[in-house]
C-alpha cells in the first residue's frame, strides 16, 4: 500500500485498512516494550489511532499556490 | 496575480522538501508546468491544487500517525515502569477478622524474608511445561536441559533479566546467557 491508498482508505473510513497499513510500524515500536506488555500496547495504539481518525479526516490542507504564497508584498 | 512571479518571489517555499517531493512525480510536474503556462485556465490550476492537496494530506496523515505510534509506545513504557516501581502491595486493614488473618499471612509471605521470593514462587508453581498447549513446542521444550528450561521460564514467564536469573539460580551471568542462547537455538532447529 502506498500513501494514496492510505488516503483513500481514510476518506472511505475504512478503519481495517488503515490499521493494517500501520501494522508493521506498530510491531516495530513494540520491540522496546517488555514481552508481557506488548499485546496490551498494540491494542492501546490501535485504539488511539481510531480515536484520531476523525480529526485526520477533517484535516484542512492548503492548495498548491496557497502553500507557495509566502505572503510578503 | 501571475503565478510565475509568485514562484520567483517565494523561492524558499519552493525549496521545501514537501514541494520537491511532490514535483518529483512526473505527473505532478506536468500539471505544475501546465498550470504555470496557462495560468488563465482555472482548470489547470485546480488540477494542480487538487493533486497537491491530496499529496500534502497523505504525507501529513502518515507522519501524524507514525509519530503517534512512536511517542505513544514510549509514554506507555514509562507508565508501565513507573507503575511497577511505585505500586506496592497494600494489605486491606479494614476487613473482618478472617480476612485479616489471611491478610497477615500474606503479609508475612511478602515481607518476612529479605530473600527474593521469585524463585520460591517458581518452585511452588505448576511446572512450566504443564502450561504449554502446543504439542510441538512441548516436545522441543522437553528435549532441553533442566537448567535451560528454568532459564526460559524465568526470562519469558516471569520477565526477569539475565542478572536476576543469575542470582535466582545461583549461577554466573555468562552461564545464563550461554544456556539461554543454546536453548533458543535448539528450539529454532526444532521448528525448521
Amino acid at each position: 500500500m502506498d500513501n494514496q491508498s492510505l488516503l483513500s482508505a481514510l476518506e472511505e473510513g475504512n478503519l481495517l485498512r488503515i490499521i493494517s497499513f500501520f501494522e508493521p510500524s506498530i510491531r516495530k515500536n513494540l520491540r522496546n516494550t517488555p514481552y508481557q506488555e506488548r499485546s496490551d500496547l498494540e491494542q492501546e495504539i490501535t485504539i488511539k489511532i481510531l480515536e484520531k481518525i476523525e480529526k485526520l479526516q477533517l484535516l484542512e490542507v492548503p492548495t498548491f499556490f496557497e502553500f507557495i504564497d509566502c505572503g510578503d508584498g | 496575480m501571475d503565478k510565475t512571479e509568485l514562484i520567483k518571489r517565494c523561492k524558499s517555499k519552493m525549496n521545501q522538501p514537501i514541494v520537491n517531493n511532490f514535483l518529483k512525480d512526473k505527473k505532478n510536474y506536468a500539471l505544475f508546468q501546465k498550470a504555470l503556462n496557462n495560468s488563465q485556465d482555472k482548470d489547470n490550476v485546480k488540477k494542480l491544487d487538487d493533486a497537491f492537496r491530496n499529496y500534502y494530506k497523505s504525507v501529513k496523515v502518515l507522519s501524524y500517525i507514525s509519530k503517534l505510534i512512536y511517542f505513544y509506545s514510549i509514554d506507555y513504557d514509562k507508565k508501565i515502569s513507573s507503575y511497577k516501581n511505585k505500586e506496592v502491595y497494600a494489605p486491606d486493614t479494614e476487613s473482618n477478622s478472617n480476612d485479616q488473618q489471611d491478610g497477615q499471612q500474606l503479609l508475612e509471605v511478602y515481607f518476612s524474608s529479605q530473600k527474593d521470593l521469585t524463585f520460591a514462587d517458581f518452585q511452588q508453581h505448576q511446572t512450566f511445561l504443564d502450561q504449554i498447549e502446543d504439542e510441538g513446542l512441548y516436545q522441543s521444550l522437553k528435549s532441553l536441559k533442566e537448567i535451560q528450561l528454568r532459564i526460559l521460564e524465568l526470562i519469558y514467564v516471569h520477565g526477569l533479566n539475565n542478572k536476576e536469573v543469575a542470582s535466582a539460580l545461583d549461577k554466573s551471568e555468562q552461564t545464563i546467557s550461554y544456556n539461554h542462547k543454546t536453548a533458543l537455538k535448539k528450539l529454532k532447529s526444532h521448528i525448521s
